[in-house]
């Protein structure tokens, strides 16, 4: 579940935000997304976020700003965060 | 009576610019038409242009010399990327996500931040929406900023996209896309030299066949005409030309 997440994600990512040079295979699981990474920015961030509520209902929310951006900070750890949620919201 | 020095000019429209005039009028709008890709920077930074953006990017960057990016720039539009906008209400209005990239883009002076950013641009900026008086209004504007920060040149570009979908019936002149960028100076170039004028004015409204800025370029800035008259309920704009035989 988590590996086909962690590809849906992938993709998301690459048609979301318009990434015509990238494909799946050059996303790693644990490179950083943002910044240094795949060279995103806030609006590409805003963008994401907007795309996965549609997706998956799951709202990026936490107690502080820098709880929200590690979501971001690698593929890891949004499908962690994504799972987690989807979880929790199945079991309610 | 304000004097003004047009430096240099471009016209982007995906009809080929070699048509005679009349016949040009009378074309179709191409089945399929394509902005020219923005190559002017890499693709990481192509991909946060929407079409608007692309089109008076290309024309702009056009008509300035390689090595001087440094503008004043103006930006007017009748429209502005109303398409997109549009859509954005929409959504708005369904209570569905907005895309925070859409609405970045749905703002008219979106084109020459980017213009500022891409190439460090720290020249005022400013973008304008006058309906059908877009051209003239965007005239002034660019003469006002000449006045206001002396010693810069305005990198003026009028453009619109076609109305799409629902937006399509309140077309009133062939909306054919366009991008026309002119680099205005205050110099005092008799060979490049015209007079402007504004005033108001209550005035007929002329039936346009085209966009104002289109009439502009192929009865004045390319054509043989001393002078261009632009008049609309309540403004009335003159170009004229110092000399007969100023070549822009």
């Amino acid at each position: 579940m988590n590996d086909e997440l962690k590809k849906e994600l992938k993709e998301l990512i690459i048609s979301e935000l318009a990434l015509e040079d990238v494909s799946v295979d050059d996303i790693r699981d644990d490179q950083p997304i943002f910044n240094e990474g795949l060279g995103l920015d806030s609006i590409d961030a805003l963008e994401l976020g907007v795309a996965i509520q549609k997706k998956y209902g799951v709202k990026l929310k936490g107690k502080s700003d820098e709880e929200v951006k590690s979501y971001f900070s690698s593929i890891n750890s949004l499908s962690d965060f994504i799972s987690r949620n989807l979880n929790q919201a199945t079991s309610q | 009576m304000i004097s003004l020095a047009m430096k240099s000019f471009y016209l982007w429209t995906p009809f080929s610019l070699s048509e005679p005039i009349e016949d040009f009028y009378s074309l179709p709008l191409p089945q399929k038409w394509e902005i020219p890709p923005p190559d002017f920077i890499d693709k990481k930074k192509q991909r946060k242009l929407n079409d608007f953006s692309k089109l008076v990017l290309h024309s702009a960057i056009k008509c300035c010399a390689p090595e001087n990016r440094s503008y004043i720039t103006v930006l007017s539009s009748r429209n502005g990327d109303i398409n997109n906008a549009f859509k954005v209400l929409q959504d708005i209005a369904k209570g569905e996500l907005v895309s925070p990239q859409m609405f970045v883009n749905s703002v008219l002076n979106m084109p020459f931040a980017h213009y500022s950013i891409f190439f460090q641009n720290n020249l005022p900026s400013s973008a304008i929406s006058s309906n059908e008086s877009s051209l003239g209004y965007g005239f002034l504007e660019a003469v006002l900023n000449l006045k206001r920060f002396g010693g810069n040149d305005v990198l003026l570009t009028c453009a619109d996209l076609p109305l799409e979908g629902d937006l399509e019936a309140y077309s009133d002149t062939s909306y054919v896309p366009y991008s026309l960028s002119m680099i205005i100076s205050n110099d005092d170039d008799q060979k490049k030299g015209f007079c402007f004028e504004y005033e108001p004015h209550t005035g007929k409204k002329k039936q346009n066949r085209l966009p104002d800025a289109l009439d502009f370029y192929f009865h004045f800035l390319n054509g043989n005409n001393d002078t261009f008259i632009s008049e609309t309920p309540d403004s009335r704009f003159v170009w004229k030309k110092h000399s007969p035989d100023c070549i822009f």
